[in-house]
Order: C-alpha cells, then sequence, then structure tokens
C-alpha cells in the first residue's frame, strides 16, 4: 500500500458558530422574530436565567405557535408512542429568584427544513431556589410537531411569572 | 390594570421592541396559565406514584438510583 496524504478539506463554511443575537430577558414573554433561515441548526445559549417569582422553571416556544397538543418533551433514553400536549418546552429546572449563575444549552437541529417534525437538545444547569449553593440540572429533548421552518423563538416563565433578568444568546451553525 | 409584558426582539433589524400583550397574546398568556398549572398538577402525582412504589418495594430513592446506575 503506497503512502496516503491528509487533504485539509477545501468546502468553505463547513462548521462553526455564528453569533445571531444578544437579547436580555425582561417582561413575561421574550421573542426573537425572523430568525434568518441560512444556518443548519440553531443554538440557543441562556446565561443567568432569574425569575421574579422564586422556584420557577423556564419555558420555550417554536414559532409563536400555542396551538393545542404540537408540542413535547422526554427525559427517557428511548420511547415510543409519545404524544404531543403540550404548548412549549421546559428548558430549565426551577430557579432562584434571586441567584441566577445558571446556563442553558438548547440546539435545535435542521430548524429550516420544512418537510419535518422538529427537535431540539436540551441540557441545564439551575441555581436550587432551597439551598442557592445547590444546583439542579436536566438533559432532555423538546419536540415540534409542525413541518414548517422554524423563524421565531419564544421565552416564557413557568405560570405567568416575569424575568427579572438573564441574557439570551441565539448563535447560528454552519 | 395593565397587560403583562412582552420583549419582541426582531433579527431582521436588530430591533428591541417592549410592549404590553395584545388582547389576544394576553388570552393565550392565560391559557398558558392553565396548561403549566395541570403540568405541575402531572407532575406532582408523578412524585406521589413514585414514592408510592418505592414504599411498596422497600427501597429508598438512594437504592433506587444505584439499582438503575
Amino acid at each position: 500500500m503506497g503512502n496516503r496524504t491528509l487533504v485539509p478539506s477545501t468546502t468553505p463554511g463547513q462548521g462553526g458558530m455564528t453569533l445571531i443575537s444578544t437579547t436580555t430577558l425582561s417582561g413575561a414573554t421574550v421573542s426573537l422574530t425572523s430568525i434568518p433561515a441560512t444556518y443548519n441548526n440553531l443554538v440557543v445559549v441562556v446565561r443567568n436565567f432569574l425569575p421574579a417569582t422564586d422556584s420557577k422553571y423556564m419555558l420555550m416556544r417554536f414559532n409563536g405557535d400555542s396551538g393545542a397538543n404540537r408540542h413535547a418533551e422526554g427525559t427517557a433514553l428511548g420511547a415510543t408512542a409519545q404524544t404531543f400536549s403540550a404548548t412549549s418546552v421546559g428548558i430549565s429546572q426551577r430557579n432562584d429568584n434571586a441567584v441566577g449563575n445558571g446556563l442553558i444549552n438548547v440546539e435545535i437541529f435542521d430548524y429550516k427544513n420544512t418537510t419535518t417534525q422538529k427537535m431540539c437538545r436540551i441540557e441545564t444547569l439551575t441555581t436550587d431556589p432551597t439551598t442557592t449553593t445547590n444546583f439542579g440540572y436536566q438533559r432532555l429533548l423538546g419536540f415540534y410537531n409542525q413541518t414548517g421552518a422554524i423563524s421565531s423563538l419564544d421565552f416564557i416563565v413557568e405560570s405567568g411569572g416575569n424575568f427579572t433578568s438573564g441574557t439570551v444568546l441565539l448563535y447560528g451553525v454552519k | 390594570m395593565s397587560k403583562p409584558m412582552v420583549r419582541i426582539h426582531d433579527l431582521s433589524t436588530n430591533t428591541i421592541t417592549d410592549r404590553e400583550m395584545t388582547d389576544e397574546e394576553f388570552a393565550q398568556y392565560e391559557a398558558d396559565q392553565a396548561e403549566m398549572a395541570a403540568r405541575i398538577a402531572a407532575k406532582a402525582a408523578e412524585a406521589i406514584a413514585k414514592a408510592a412504589l418505592l414504599t411498596q418495594l422497600g427501597i429508598t430513592e438512594e437504592q433506587a438510583k444505584l439499582l438503575l446506575s
């Protein structure tokens, strides 16, 4: 067998993350609209989520779609016969309302395709609302049963609460 | 009484708008609360069922975690 030489890829624009937007969490709902359809995946990073009311978690909704039974989430390694039964996907554990050192990472796959339902992977680190030196974590999948491209994301506090602070960074991944 | 505020970040123009919810958005907001309350109740029921199962099995939550690890 002859010598082989590794040749670097010449395909441009492959890999890498581009920061699309930075938004401070405020009010009851924060919406990112007109998300550019120029990437393969989206990554949402939420830093220091702080709800106004203690022990609240954060939710995300695709395309501002509050239609019944369009969102779902799952924590099991695998499952069958699941149902879409929610109007949003939980993206954090309950967080303290004074200490917000948490980090949330959500990757939305193939968000601009118009032929499949959508899916995201969610990983969260939150500040425990009872003992703020403790933490909560969760790893789950979120699902949305519509096939349209994702062009907006809403962020909501559980049970009608407000955001005190926090930052949402939206990245596009090629 | 004023309605809750919403923040909209339009990424096509990088414009951020803060405004009160419209009547339609507020109606949805209230409907969301009902759904979330139901979701919380379901999780609480699940926790109770889990505790009952542990009692039935005669093991602690830590022992159950050890079994599943």
